[in-house]
């Protein structure tokens, strides 16, 4: 085969996306973040309060693999929360 | 490892190394000569390049050398003597008991100095020596040979009492108490199918798996450790969490 000659690529294997539609990941509900000093944090005790980075009119992150995802407000799910999504990044 | 105290060559001149020797010079003068013994020069050289002489007298110590050769020895002996030897004449014998006299002297001096630099351990193999030269009244009279690799602990030492006032050391038990750290709040999670996150739209409601009565989980933001746990609350208008 001469050096110029063109080798056709060789087809790639795909994985079939539908063999993952069964695994599992964690969605998480995160509602702020706060910055303590290491002497706030340890003497928080019981009935103290941490001011969260939120206010009460925004909604809650939903994390998948430590990225935001998706936001929503918190809702009441029977007895459970739960977040009704208001926002989502395209898939 | 052992280590030992360091200096830059520059800081290793002669008024420091005599400042640093001048205590046990001084104590030495006094017990045999009477007068003031000087570091009049400081040399740095390798081991291998100094040279003994003739008719020198020399003690060596632990630590330290200390030698007075023919040119020098005359002055020594005059002011270990406290008188001139300009025109005596003087036997073998006198010469023997002479040179026993300056080798006394000398060993005490050695003495005194190992005492002061043996306080301050030099490798084995130091391979340069710095040589002072002593003086007096009535002259040159010796070379102090010292490792110089325990010149930098004999300074430093002697400079103990000029140091500047260093500022204050903060426990670190406080240094740390003000580094801040950032936490964040979970209130809940739901382990969903691929299939399922694909799906998710605008107007879903995603279940959790906290009910209204428990408290959300806190934990390190960064390293994701569960600190604790608080009940959703407000403060003024703002998401807070009281920890139970």
């Amino acid at each position: 085969m001469s050096s110029m000659e063109k080798t056709s690529p060789q087809p790639r294997a795909q994985i079939d996306s539908s063999v993952l539609s069964d695994v599992e990941v964690a969605l998480e509900a995160r509602l702020g973040r706060s910055t303590l000093t290491i002497g706030a944090l340890t003497a928080l005790e019981q009935g103290s309060v941490v001011t969260l980075d939120r206010s009460l009119a925004d909604h809650a992150d939903l994390y998948l693999n430590g990225k935001c995802v998706a936001r929503g407000e918190i809702v009441a799910v029977g007895d459970n929360f739960g977040v009704r999504i208001t926002d989502i990044a395209p898939e | 490892m052992s280590c030992r105290a360091w200096l830059p060559d520059a800081a290793l001149t002669l008024d420091r190394i005599s400042a640093a020797l001048s205590v046990c010079l001084q104590e030495w003068a006094e017990a045999w000569i009477g007068d003031a013994v000087t570091a009049a020069q400081v040399q740095f050289l390798n081991a291998s390049q100094i040279s003994t002489q003739v008719g020198r007298v020399h003690a060596a110590g632990s630590a330290t050398t200390v030698s007075s050769e023919a040119r020098t020895k005359r002055a020594l002996l005059e002011a270990l003597l406290g008188t001139s030897l300009h025109g005596h004449v003087f036997t073998e014998r006198d010469h023997r008991l002479l040179d026993g006299l300056a080798g006394r002297a000398l060993e005490d001096l050695v003495a005194r100095c190992d005492r002061l630099v043996g306080a301050f351990p030099a490798p084995a193999a130091t391979a340069r020596i710095a040589i002072l030269t002593l003086r007096c009244p009535a002259g040159e009279i010796a070379k102090l040979e010292l490792p110089h690799a325990a010149l930098a602990g004999l300074v430093k030492a002697s400079l103990g009492d000029v140091r500047s006032k260093p500022m204050s050391i903060s426990s670190r038990a406080q240094a740390l108490g003000e580094a801040t750290v950032e936490i964040e709040a979970v209130l809940g999670e739901n382990i969903l199918r691929f299939e399922d996150i694909a799906g998710l739209a605008v107007g879903d409601v995603l279940l959790l798996d906290r009910s209204l009565d428990e408290p959300a989980q806190i934990r390190l933001a960064q390293a994701g450790v569960v600190l604790g746990a608080g009940l959703l609350s407000r403060d003024a208008n703002r998401v807070a969490l009281t920890i139970n």
